[in-house]
C-alpha cells in the first residue's frame, strides 16, 4: 500500500482543520452534514492496485488499509480511530445507506468495513444497521442520529448516473416523484427529516465504475474497468462531482471521442447551484489524491 | 367427495403458487421454450410500471417514456452452468421499439430483426412493436451461439415487420453515419451525441417525432437533428425558441459559424425543423437543410 507523505504544510493545515472540526458537537466538520460551506470541499481519492486479485476479488486486507488512510486524511487525524471518533458518537444510532444493485453492489467487505469502524467508535452492534431497500420500515434508519452512505458509481438510464446523492432516493416512500427531468431535484431529498443533517460521510466506490449502460438492464462486464479506487468526503456533491469527471474521462479514452452522458447527470451540479447541498465546481474541491496512480485520469 | 373436491383445489393452488400463469401467454409463447440445451427455469409477464420499476431497477422511466405496454422474461439454464435470460418488451408502436433499440445499442453488427447488436454476450433487436434482449450470464462460443438462435427464433415468432414513419427517410445519406439515427422523444436524450442543451429548447414531448443523426467520421462528426410537430404552429413556436436558445449567431441567419469555425444552421420546412450543428462548411450546413427540406416535400 502506497500512501502520500503529508508535508508539514499539509500536516498543519490538517491539524487545524481537525481542530476546527472539534470546536463543533465537540468533534464534527460541521460539512459533515452534507450543507453547502463557502469553503472549498474536501475530498480524499486513494486508489491501490492490488485491490483486485487475479479473478477479481476483493482484498479485504487492501480494503481496510485504504479506508484507514482516506478517512484520517479527510478529518486531519494520524490514525483511523481518531478520525472515525470524529466522525461518529458512541450514542449514535447509524445506518449505512448501502447500494444492493445486484449488477454492481457496495461491496460486502466495504459494508462490514464501515461496520466495524463505526463499532470501533463506540458504537453498539444493535445501534448500526446496513440497508438499502426497505429503510423506511427499518427501525436503525428511522430512528438514526447519523447515516453514512456508500455506493459505487454507475452510468444510469434515467439521472446520468448513480450517484450518492442519489443513493438517497430511497428515503422517500415514491422514488418516482424524483424523476422529473431526470431526477435534476434528488437533492431535495437530503432535506427530508429523515435525512437531513445526518450524513457524517459519503464513500464513492470506484472499484469497477460502469462508465457506459446497455440493455435492458443497462450493464455489460465490457464496459467496467479495474479503476481499484475509493473516494471519500463529507460534501456528498464534491464527491459526486469528482467521481463523474473520471467516468466522463473513461468515455473519452475508450470511445476515442466526447460521448456525453445521456440523459446529462445534472441532478450533481443542480445540488450545488440549485439546493446548495455542495460543491460541484471542481474550483470549489481540494481534492487529495493518494495511492496508484497509473491510470487515474484525473 | 367433497373431501376429493378440498384435494383437488389445495393442488390446484399450490400448482398456481409455484408456477404462476401468464397474464399474457401470447406475448410469453414468442421465448423459446425448453428443448434439449435450454430450460426454463422461472418466467413472468409485467404489465404496470409499478412492476417494472421493481424488475428494472433504475431504468424503467426509458421504457415507460417509449410506450410500454408489457414484458415477458423467461430465464433459462444452459448446459451445466450457466444461465440465459430473454425478454420481450412490447411497445405500443414499431417507431417506439426502433427508439429503445437506438438508445440501447453502440452499432448495428447483426442481422436479426429489423436491427440488432451483439456484444459481450448481449444480443439487443428490434422487430415491429417489440424489442428484444437475450443475455447469457457467460459467455462462450457455444453460449454466443445459442443467444443468436433464440434471437432468430423469436423473431420468426414476431413474424411482422414494423413500418417507421415516413421522416425517418428524410435525411440526407451522403456522409451519414449509417445506423446512426437516434429516435426520441424526450428532450433528456438530445445530448446523446452532443451536448445540445439541458432545457427543452425543442419544445420536445411524447406527441414529437425527433430524429438525431451523425455524419462525418469519428475524428469530425456533426449532426442534424430533425423534429417533426403535430402542426405548423407549434413548428413555428420551436423555432423561434431554439434559434434563439441555441446560439445568438442563427437569430438573424439561416446558418453561422460558431467561435470554433464550425457552422451551424436551422430552418423548417411544413412540419419539419432542421438543426445542422457542427458542420464543417457552410456548403455542408446548407446542403443538409436544403436536401432534407426537398426530402420532406416529396414524402408527404
Amino acid at each position: 500500500m502506497t500512501t502520500k507523505k503529508l508535508t508539514r504544510r499539509e500536516a498543519l493545515k490538517n491539524m487545524a482543520l481537525g481542530a476546527a472540526g472539534s470546536l463543533f458537537l465537540g468533534s464534527l466538520p460541521w460539512k459533515a452534514f452534507g450543507n453547502k460551506s463557502a469553503e472549498r470541499s474536501k475530498v480524499v481519492l486513494i486508489r491501490d492496485k492490488n485491490l483486485l486479485d487475479g479473478s477479481g476479488n476483493i482484498n479485504k486486507g487492501v480494503l481496510q488499509d485504504m479506508l484507514d488512510t482516506a478517512v484520517p486524511t479527510l478529518t486531519g487525524d494520524s490514525d483511523a480511530g481518531s478520525a472515525w471518533e470524529k466522525i461518529i458518537k458512541p450514542d449514535d444510532v447509524v445506518g449505512i445507506k448501502s447500494n444492493h444493485w445486484s449488477r454492481l453492489r457496495t461491496p460486502v467487505a466495504l459494508e462490514q468495513l464501515i461496520k466495524e469502524r463505526v463499532m470501533g467508535a463506540g458504537v453498539g452492534d444493535d445501534n448500526i444497521g446496513i440497508a438499502d431497500k426497505g429503510i423506511l420500515n427499518n427501525s436503525i434508519f428511522t430512528n438514526s442520529t447519523a447515516l453514512i452512505n456508500s455506493r459505487p458509481m454507475r452510468t444510469h438510464d434515467w439521472a446520468g448516473v448513480g450517484s450518492l446523492i442519489k443513493n438517497y432516493i430511497l428515503f422517500h416512500p415514491r422514488p418516482s416523484d424524483y424523476h422529473p427531468d431526470t431526477c435534476a431535484d434528488l437533492a431535495e431529498v437530503w432535506k427530508k427529516p429523515m435525512v437531513k443533517g445526518k450524513t457524517r460521510l459519503n464513500i464513492l466506490v470506484m472499484i469497477t465504475p460502469l462508465f457506459h449502460g446497455v440493455g435492458p438492464h443497462h450493464f455489460n462486464e465490457k464496459y467496467t474497468w479495474k479503476y481499484n479506487g475509493l473516494i471519500v468526503g463529507f460534501d456528498p456533491v464534491a464527491v459526486d462531482a469528482t467521481g463523474l469527471r473520471i467516468i466522463q474521462a473513461r468515455r473519452r479514452e475508450f470511445f476515442g471521442e466526447e460521448r456525453p452522458i445521456s440523459p446529462s447527470p445534472h441532478h450533481i451540479e443542480l445540488a450545488d447551484t440549485r439546493h446548495n447541498l455542495g460543491n460541484a465546481d471542481p474550483a470549489n474541491i481540494e481534492l487529495v489524491k493518494m495511492g496508484w496512480k497509473e491510470g487515474i485520469l484525473i | 367427495m367433497k373431501q376429493l373436491s378440498i384435494f383437488i383445489f389445495l393442488s390446484l393452488l399450490i400448482a398456481i403458487e409455484a408456477y404462476p400463469m401468464n397474464k399474457d401467454p401470447i406475448l410469453m409463447n414468442k421465448l423459446p421454450g425448453s428443448s434439449a440445451s435450454l430450460s426454463v427455469q422461472s418466467e413472468k409477464v409485467y404489465e404496470t410500471a409499478e412492476e417494472l420499476y421493481d424488475y428494472i431497477d433504475g431504468g424503467a422511466e426509458l421504457y415507460l417514456n417509449y410506450g410500454f405496454r408489457k414484458l415477458a422474461r423467461r430465464i433459462y439454464r444452459f448446459e451445466e452452468e450457466n444461465e440465459i435470460k430473454a425478454e420481450i418488451f412490447e411497445m405500443n408502436a414499431p417507431k417506439n421499439a426502433y427508439g429503445v433499440f437506438s438508445y440501447s445499442k453502440d452499432t448495428a453488427n447483426t442481422e436479426i430483426g429489423q436491427g440488432a447488436q451483439y456484444l459481450g454476450g448481449s444480443l439487443i433487436f428490434w422487430q415491429g412493436r417489440y424489442f428484444v434482449s437475450i443475455f447469457t450470464r457467460e459467455e462462450t462460443n457455444k453460449s454466443k451461439e445459442e443467444v443468436l438462435r433464440m434471437g432468430r427464433e423469436i423473431s420468426e415468432a414476431i413474424g411482422t415487420r414494423g413500418e417507421l414513419p415516413a421522416v425517418f427517410n428524410v435525411m440526407p445519406e451522403r456522409s451519414l453515419v449509417k445506423g446512426s439515427t437516434f429516435f426520441f422523444h424526450h428532450h433528456a436524450w438530445q445530448n446523446k451525441f452532443r451536448y445540445i442543451s439541458n432545457d427543452n429548447i425543442f419544445n420536445i414531448d411524447e406527441h414529437v417525432n425527433a430524429l438525431l443523426n451523425q455524419y462525418g467520421n469519428p475524428q469530425k462528426r456533426y449532426y442534424l437533428l430533425l423534429v417533426e410537430y403535430p402542426d405548423r404552429k407549434q413548428v413555428r413556436k420551436a423555432y423561434k425558441k431554439s434559434r434563439k436558445k441555441f446560439s445568438k449567431t442563427l437569430r438573424r441567419k439561416r446558418v453561422g459559424q460558431d467561435e470554433d469555425g464550425l457552422w451551424m444552421g436551422c430552418d423548417t420546412k411544413d412540419r419539419l425543423l432542421m438543426f445542422v450543428i457542427d458542420a464543417p462548411s457552410k456548403e455542408e450546413a446548407t446542403y443538409l437543410l436544403d436536401q432534407t427540406g426537398e426530402n420532406y416535400t416529396q414524402i408527404k
